[in-house]
């Protein structure tokens, strides 16, 4: 084993390498499988994590838990709405006619 | 350890336990955060040591939960109990006596006096079927007594989980965390001032209603299994209808959460709906197909996500080897105890239980082994290493396992079923759309 710390990476190279590619590559998955990201969004996180590796964790730190449904933060896909517009409709917060209007929005009518 | 730093570290190990053992997380928050407030959270308890690791995961500070006595009697449980903070609650069922609970609501004022979390499962036992049973005066009793002893700004929080298998290994789950109930204005509100806090018999059953009402609002209440699978058949066609082009799996936390919600819908129009989902189930199910097909089958929705996956799963192939190699032990017996013949609820407790325990313990001897003959920076190396093989093995497994099932159900209904199947479908969507 070489005395110095280049020496020593040079001796366990793959050690060394081999996380930080299992790192990227996890994170460019869950970019891609994120639901609540926009293709904007993983692309513009996908290029920088590959092009900016500390940038990795920053968007581990910030990255949308997966899954997760805020009510204050409700996602704008389809999906997210409609659970959105269920739940709201359940409590009170849209009566009878929004719940309506929003249903045939989603469906397209 | 100070409790802050043990809270800490219970916190991450329930995270931890809770990604290994659940493929997927959804966690529905209702109301704003609490900051600094104490929280008494009631649960529903379906699921045994999964209900803790799930709830402490999801809990904005690291609860102290309320547990029966009976943990205390094996020592080193009992142990690892007093360290998680966890309070003993004495049951007479247990042969325990009600006087001695006296500490146990000592404890939980002193806690909610902090600004702490309390996390009580108020039907007392873990149940097997999909529908809660009669919640106990426990929490009204806590909440009212504390606030009897001075505690102010007391808030309620009604916890629902929801499981897709509750002692499967790589499941899915919910936690619904619901509106809370501010007990101050609760009280404020009330015809009858509240006199003697937990003494106050007609307060403690009042209150004990409302939680009830509140947390059979966010956990699965279905009278049978039938009726579960039926209505989350039917939210499972009305998010498919949302948006047709994604590709499933549908997110189960939306599944769970339309499917209860059609659960409430009054008769004779959920009986209605119970009949149409269960039979567009077992028509799916007989023609090996998958509503998402039926939808598309006039239509076909060309996705390419499939070559994404298939191209990461073949990039982790060989980090998932030696993943497998590596927790090759753990995970058979994982899998083994997640299919044990014992009743789910004991299961749902064996398997995280044994999830955290060997995985943990696989690491160490992973690290152990890889660095021996004293080559620290190898072991320091394989220690890192060890969480992301794990990972990169869960990855591949489950991209392969999730296109094999897309595969698999891409078969389009023959054309003699599909006018019979989407004519069913149409109508399920019809009454389902109806209901909302």
């Amino acid at each position: 084993m070489g005395g110095t710390m280049s020496g020593w990476i040079n001796d366990h190279l793959l050690f060394v390498v081999i996380p930080l590619v299992a790192v990227w590559l996890i994170v460019l998955i869950d970019i891609v499988g994120q639901p609540r990201l926009s293709t904007r969004m993983k692309l513009v996180w996908g290029l920088g994590c590959s092009l900016l590796w500390p940038l990795l964790i920053a968007y581990w730190i910030t990255r949308p838990v997966q899954g997760r449904i805020e009510r204050t933060q409700a996602g704008t896909s389809p999906r997210d709405r409609l659970v959105g517009a269920v739940l709201d409709h359940e409590d009170g917060r849209i009566d009878d006619a929004q719940m309506s209007a929003i249903v045939s929005q989603l469906r397209g009518q | 350890m100070s409790d802050k730093r043990s809270g800490g570290v219970l916190r991450r190990l329930a995270r931890m336990t809770a990604n290994l053992v659940y493929r997927d997380i959804d966690v529905h928050v209702a109301s704003g955060p609490a900051a600094g407030r104490p929280i008494l959270a009631v649960a529903n308890h379906f699921g045994g040591l999964a209900d803790g690791v799930l709830l402490v995961d999801s809990s904005p500070r690291m609860p102290r939960v309320v547990a029966r006595d009976v943990i205390w009697k094996v020592s080193l449980i009992g142990r690892l109990a007093t360290a998680a903070g966890m309070i003993p609650v004495h049951r007479a069922a247990d042969g325990g006596a009600r006087a001695t609970n006296d500490q146990m609501f000592a404890a939980a004022y002193d806690s909610l006096r902090e600004g702490e979390v309390i996390l009580i499962f108020p039907e007392g036992v873990t149940q097997d079927v999909p529908h809660m049973a009669e919640v106990k005066t426990g929490a009204a009793r806590i909440a009212l007594g504390a606030r009897e002893s001075g505690v102010e700004g007391i808030l309620i929080q009604p916890v629902g989980v929801h499981y897709e298998d509750k002692a499967g290994f790589r499941s899915r789950a919910l936690v619904n965390l619901g509106p809370m109930i501010d007990l101050d204005a609760w009280v404020a509100e009330r015809a009858q001032p509240v006199v003697g806090g937990a003494d106050d018999r007609a307060a403690v059953a009042d209150l004990t209603a409302l939680v009830n009402t509140r947390l059979r609002h966010v956990a699965p209440d279905y009278p049978d299994w039938d009726q579960a699978h039926a209505l989350e058949t039917v939210a499972e066609v009305l998010l498919t209808d949302v948006d047709v082009a994604a590709p499933p799996p549908l997110q189960y936390g939306d599944v769970a959460l339309v499917g209860s919600r059609l659960n409430r819908v009054a008769e004779p129009e959920r009986g209605q709906l119970v009949t149409l989902g269960a039979a567009y189930r077992q028509a799916l199910r007989a023609s090996h197909t998958s509503d998402h097909a039926v939808a598309t089958a006039t239509a076909p929705v060309r996705s390419w996500g499939w070559v994404l996956d298939l191209v990461l799963a073949v990039l982790l192939l060989p980090f998932a080897l030696v993943g497998l190699v590596a927790a090759a032990i753990p995970l058979l017996l994982v899998l083994v105890a997640s299919r044990l013949r014992i009743a789910p609820a004991v299961r749902a407790t064996v398997v995280p239980g044994l999830a955290m325990l060997l995985f943990l313990g696989e690491w160490v001897l992973f690290a152990v082994q890889t660095g021996q003959d004293g080559d620290l920076e190898v072991g320091l190396a394989a220690a890192v290493l060890f969480p992301f093989l794990v990972a990169a093995l869960f990855f591949v497994v489950e991209r392969i396992a999730i296109l094999w099932q897309r595969w698999r159900r891409r078969r389009q209904p023959d054309s003699h079923e599909l006018p019979a199947l989407q004519a069913l479908r149409a109508e399920v969507a019809e009454k389902g759309w109806a209901a909302l």
